[in-house]
């Protein structure tokens, strides 16, 4: 009896917990999508319950809605932009990182050790150290307000961190598999892309997503890279919003629900894949 | 021997366009930001050698030691923070209750989340005539805060830095946690351990390199961050939260001192360079 009554209590506790837990994580963004969903003369009356349900801000940051038509106003270039450019570099970033990483997890070579503390270490280095020689070498270079410059600069975000998850992603497949492709006269080449790269799909398909991601979410290079409006991104145009003297609060939430978006549903998609990449050293023993 | 140049050149071939290009938009200039910060170099103006002149220059602003501090305090507060929340958070989802994974799924949100709509979700929660802090501390009948102002503007900082990054050591904590031998548990039960003893003395080393990996990892990321900054408060109000990203991105765009701003990247250097090799240690122990 007494061992049962501590038994609720604890359940008890654990639910307490688990609510405060989600309260806590969701609470700002209850408000981002209140915010968003309100007509903007709502916002004003400083409710915490919605009362109407509008989708004018969406309209209007697209650029369909009658009133505020102002230069910067519709996100609808920003939106292309960011998508356009993460897919880019997604691409890039996962085909050199399939073949680095490849020759790093299985193939010999002088250096390789080198090279794969290289790539953890670039991984892991913030940008802010490398934010000044970029913008300096890249207007030197030509590539500063040009998106392939944008690119080039996301690629050394995005490309040490496919590079160093693949080399652990291939380094899981059994090498028994590949001798054999070997002995049936397979060139690497060939094992690569026919023996090893159906058995990584989901690695691969997870790392690439998440440097999607990486990408989609920078804000570093394109503030200091890009100073025209049609070749800007939408984290960029998020702050350009943040900036006005009078903030306009709903477009801002619509905008960040419509850039939260892609990301978060990319994310659950492949979250089980990229969370044992980095500390999987760590976590095994 | 021939055997073994050919896999050696297949090596370098695969590996080769990812480091050629890494060389090209990080390890040069991480070796150029070096080179620069020997020299006066303005932008727009000849660069003029002036040996350590910048590196004097920092360590005679107040500013940059003041950025120091504030940098160190905002990383190691926050760290702990996520650390013992990110620890909270995993132990309880460990419990079995009914909802756990819906509270797994929600309490991971975060991480999948953009900094930059994270910062201005908060930037908008945290206003002080209508965002949803305030107005909850009105219901509760307590004075408004303001959140970004002189006295909060770095705890609210902390506190957004904590919302985001608590899943990263939450997940991470979750995997090394099922890792732990459940006999343990229930030996240390027949000997009569209560559950702090437990959890001290099993938990706790059982995912100790797990949790030095996590928090060296978040103490570099925290530590070189800038976007909920730069988004929030821009180093302000006055300079309670400039910290060191904000330091050297002001010094290089808004006075155009690359040469200073390069000195102080390359001072930030050594730190994350300690980190990072203890990392490299405990993740091949």
């Amino acid at each position: 009896m007494k061992r049962s009554r501590s038994k609720l209590v604890n359940t008890i506790i654990i639910y307490i917990l688990a609510l405060a837990v989600c309260i806590f994580t969701l609470l700002p963004l209850y408000w981002m999508i209140v915010t968003a969903f309100r007509p903007e003369k709502e916002i004003y009356e400083g409710l915490l319950f919605p009362r109407e349900f509008s989708i004018d801000s969406f309209k209007s940051i697209f650029g369909f809605g009658e009133e505020h038509i102002t230069i910067g106003s519709t996100i609808t270039p920003f939106l292309i932009n960011s998508l356009y450019i993460s897919t880019i570099v997604m691409v890039l970033a996962t085909i050199l990182g399939m073949l680095g990483g490849y020759a790093l997890a299985r193939i010999r070579f002088i250096g390789k050790d080198i090279l794969s503390s290289l790539s953890l270490f670039a991984y892991i280095f913030p940008t802010v150290v490398t934010m000044v020689p970029i913008f300096f070498l890249f207007s030197s270079w030509k590539l500063v307000n040009t998106q392939p410059g944008l690119m080039l600069a996301l690629l050394s975000v995005a490309l040490p961190y496919t590079l160093w998850m693949l080399r652990g992603f291939f380094q899981t497949i059994p090498i028994d598999i590949e001798e054999a492709a070997f002995l049936d006269g397979c060139s690497r080449l060939q094992t690569l892309f026919r023996v090893v790269l159906p058995l990584a799909v989901p690695g691969v398909v997870a790392t690439a997503t998440y440097a999607f991601i990486l990408a989609w979410s920078n804000v570093l290079f394109p503030l200091i890279l890009i100073t025209r409006t049609d070749s800007q991104v939408l984290s960029i145009g998020i702050l350009n919003y943040m900036k006005a003297d009078f903030v306009p609060w709903d477009r801002l939430m619509a905008a960040s629900f419509i850039a939260s978006i892609p990301p978060t549903l990319l994310f659950f998609a492949v979250q089980k894949y990229i969370v044992a990449g980095l500390t999987a050293g760590a976590v095994k023993r | 021997m021939r055997q073994k140049v050919r896999e050696a050149l297949e090596g370098y071939f695969f590996a080769t366009p990812a480091f050629f290009l890494l060389f090209l938009v990080l390890f040069f200039p991480f070796l150029y930001v070096v080179y620069i910060s020997f020299f006066t170099k303005i932008f727009g103006y000849e660069a003029v050698f002036s040996g350590i002149r910048n590196y004097l220059e920092i360590l005679r602003d107040p500013l940059f030691s003041y950025s120091v501090c504030v940098t160190s305090f905002y990383t190691s507060i926050s760290v702990v923070l996520k650390f013992v929340l990110g620890l909270a958070f995993a132990i309880l989802l460990t419990q079995n209750f009914k909802g756990r994974s819906l509270v797994r799924a929600i309490a991971v949100i975060p991480w999948g989340l953009p900094l930059f709509v994270v910062a201005s979700v908060f930037f908008w929660f945290f206003d002080y005539n209508l965002g949803l802090a305030n107005l909850l501390t009105k219901s509760f009948g307590i004075k408004p805060i303001f959140w970004l102002g002189p006295d909060y503007a770095l705890s609210a900082i902390i506190f957004v830095n904590v919302w985001k990054g608590i899943p990263f050591f939450m997940v991470n904590f979750l995997g090394a946690l099922q890792t732990v031998p459940r006999s343990l548990y229930e030996a240390a039960e027949i000997d009569g351990a209560n559950a702090w003893r437990r959890f001290r003395h099993i938990t706790i080393p059982g995912i100790r390199y797990v949790i030095l990996v996590v928090c060296l990892l978040s103490t570099i990321w925290t530590f070189g961050e800038f976007d909920t900054v730069f988004y929030l408060t821009r180093g302000g109000p006055g300079y309670v939260t400039h910290i060191i990203p904000i330091y050297i991105y002001f010094q290089a765009f808004s006075r155009f001192d690359i040469g200073l701003a390069a000195a102080v990247s390359v001072l930030t250097v050594p730190i994350f360079i300690t980190l990072i090799s203890i990392i490299l240690w405990a993740l091949r122990r």
